[in-house]
């Protein structure tokens, strides 16, 4: 049963992908059942706060975003959980949004294809503006565009803290049950935090990521291929981009996950690129994301929480 | 305040469509290829400081002879408007139509009355460097030996410092005039702060980067700083004239005509503030730009609001349109 998808994601996204990409050669990607709920599957608990990034902050002073945290109706806190953490997080938390994580959640646990899961989804920081006519300065590309740990570190040292005194939530701190994603600029910010911290992330998706020249992305096939493997020890990325999409001053999408691709293909990093003709949007991705988690998750049962 | 940062979020988190709507911002934008560099003035030592008036004539200073310049953009006639400016760096004509200068040997920061060149002073008593002047007269400047940024309040009243323990040099405001961007000598990446009400700096990251290096070089000499209509920043550096879009990203380098000479400061000019004035060295150029760069004072930021809307007005009905053809296909 396929049901068709809202294309709401896809109206937000990049002018860009219209001007250079035709729109009507798209695949009309849908959103099949494991999307959607399913009878006598419990649901979890889907929460929404914002967090204000103190001035005192070493990341992002001042900085303001929405987040939202999902625990699986299956969390007792007798164990530590699993974690996957969304750049953008909104449209991967909301249940009408493109990919409804929490839905999938629920129904991959359920089946016990993933671990019990604490999903959180975070949006890039913006700073509001003091000044009368100013607007808001968008920290979003600083936070996921650079190639450094410095997203990662607020991540583990300052955002996930706060998420688990907050929720009273057990996370588990082995790396091999903690994932990341996201798409665009989300998607190399969530290889960047695994890239960094391998002891804290070994899990990426990403969808259309912006392997290109941003803030150097475009070097990472080259980092990979001059790495040595077992710094990344279980690293496991699952790529996908679509024929269709971005080329512009900073590159070109389909040929940069490409080019991740083929470098972990040659210093043997696990991986899985999905390719397909979608343009900038998070149609493709969102269609298989839980075929994507249950590759990623394959092996779970081997990892001790 | 608090009720309008909240308000300004939701509105930060519902406009993605907006925030991606003038993205990616291609150097293509600013220069369509057909435009060449016109010499303006030569034979100075080491020009700095240009800045543009309500008629869009600009001012620039060769610092070590300590003259202040003034290019009629129409003749191109330079004539000189003042002597002994005490190695004035930065310029800038604030909304009173005065000529804010950065008197180095002086350690003070003045204002010229543009008609006589005489001059008053602003605040005094420390090294000073570059500065930039708000559309409201706030004015921030920077002291680089002690690393800092001071502020100045409309009324003159208040002269503080706002930030420390920074390398600052050239400054100047975007996001309408809502964050102070500065270069730091130590790295490659130029900070961004929240101008406060009171002047005060918060939320400081180096979010503009990475400033690209020349071959061979450890840091990028990042020095001027100007803002175009759509706050693009630009700032000179020892690989050419950097230009950073509204998210904060590297969008690419306009080549100097003298090529491996770094272009110190730069600022728009001419009627319409389309044409970018470089100061390089012992000489000015100009070239023709496909965008503007108005001064703050010369903005109508509800016009520029009104046109916005109508922008992403008009690019929803064309995605609409194309749904509507791609769902007939």
């Amino acid at each position: 049963m396929h049901i068709p998808r809202p294309r709401r994601f896809a109206a937000l996204l990049l002018a860009g992908a219209l001007a250079t990409a035709g729109w009507s050669q798209e695949t009309p990607y849908e959103l099949g059942p494991d999307s959607f709920p399913q009878d006598g599957v419990p649901t979890g608990r889907l929460i929404e706060a914002t967090y204000v990034c103190p001035e005192s902050s070493p990341f992002y002073p001042g900085t303001e975003r929405t987040y939202w945290v999902y625990i699986p109706a299956q969390y007792d806190g007798s164990a530590p959980a699993a974690l996957m953490v969304f750049n953008d997080g909104g449209g991967y938390a909301r249940l009408d949004g493109h990919t409804r994580v929490p839905t999938v959640f629920d129904n991959l646990i359920h089946r016990g294809e993933m671990p019990v899961t604490i999903g959180v989804f975070l949006n890039p920081g913006i700073v509001p503006p003091a000044r009368p006519n100013a607007v808001a300065r968008r920290n979003r590309s600083y936070e996921y565009d650079t190639m450094s740990d410095t997203y990662a570190r607020f991540l583990i040292e300052e955002f996930l803290p706060m998420v688990a005194a907050e929720y009273d939530v057990r996370i588990t701190e082995n790396p091999d049950l903690r994932g990341t994603g996201g798409l665009s600029t989300g998607g190399i910010a969530a290889f960047t935090v695994a890239w960094e911290r391998p002891d804290s992330f070994r899990k990426v998706i990403s969808y259309i990521g912006t392997f290109v020249d941003i803030r150097h992305g475009d070097t990472y096939p080259g980092l990979v291929r001059k790495t040595n493997l077992n710094a990344h020890p279980n690293l496991r990325v699952y790529l996908q981009d679509g024929t269709n999409d971005l080329d512009n001053n900073h590159g070109n999408w389909p040929l940069a996950n490409r080019a991740m691709a083929a470098a972990f293909a040659y210093v043997g990093i696990d991986h899985h690129l999905e390719i397909g003709d979608g343009s900038h949007n998070a149609n493709h991705g969102s269609s298989i994301f839980p075929d994507a988690m249950r590759w990623l998750w394959r092996d779970w049962q081997e990892a001790s929480p | 305040m608090k009720t309008l940062r909240s308000l300004t979020l939701l509105a930060g988190l519902i406009g993605t469509a907006v925030a991606t709507f003038a993205q990616d911002l291609p150097l293509r934008q600013i220069l369509d290829g057909t435009e060449s560099w016109e010499l303006i003035s030569e034979g100075h030592r080491f020009t700095e400081g240009p800045t543009a008036d309500r008629h869009g004539n600009v001012y620039f200073v060769d610092y070590p002879t300590s003259q202040i310049f003034h290019v009629d953009h129409a003749t191109k006639e330079v004539t000189l408007f003042a002597t002994d400016s005490q190695r004035t760096g930065g310029m800038m004509i604030g909304p009173d139509g005065l000529l804010y200068a950065a008197q180095a040997a002086a350690k003070r920061i003045v204002a010229y009355d543009t008609t006589d060149a005489s001059f008053t002073v602003i605040a005094e008593g420390m090294d000073v460097n570059d500065l930039v002047v708000a559309g409201d007269g706030s004015i921030w400047f920077t002291d680089p030996p002690a690393g800092r940024i001071w502020y100045v309040s409309p009324d003159r009243t208040v002269i503080k410092p706002v930030a420390e323990n920074l390398r600052p040099n050239g400054i100047i405001l975007s996001h309408r005039e809502g964050t102070i961007v500065t270069t730091d000598a130590n790295r490659t990446a130029l900070w961004a702060f929240r101008a406060e009400l009171d002047g005060s700096l918060t939320a400081g990251v180096p979010s503009f980067g990475p400033v690209e290096l020349a071959y061979g070089t450890l840091l990028p000499e990042s020095d001027g700083l100007t803002v175009d209509t759509q706050d693009r920043v630009y700032v000179g550096t020892r690989a050419g004239i950097q230009v950073f879009d509204t998210e904060d990203r590297y969008s690419g380098t306009i080549k100097v005509p003298d090529r491996g000479r770094r272009a110190a400061n730069l600022t728009f000019g001419g009627p319409d503030y389309s044409w970018l004035y470089i100061a390089q060295q012992d000489k000015v150029y100009r070239i023709k730009t496909q965008t503007t760069g108005l001064p703050y004072w010369a903005r109508d930021y509800e016009a520029m609001d009104r046109e916005r809307a109508e922008r992403i007005r008009r690019f929803r009905e064309a995605q609409a349109q194309r749904q509507r053809e791609a769902a007939g296909n």
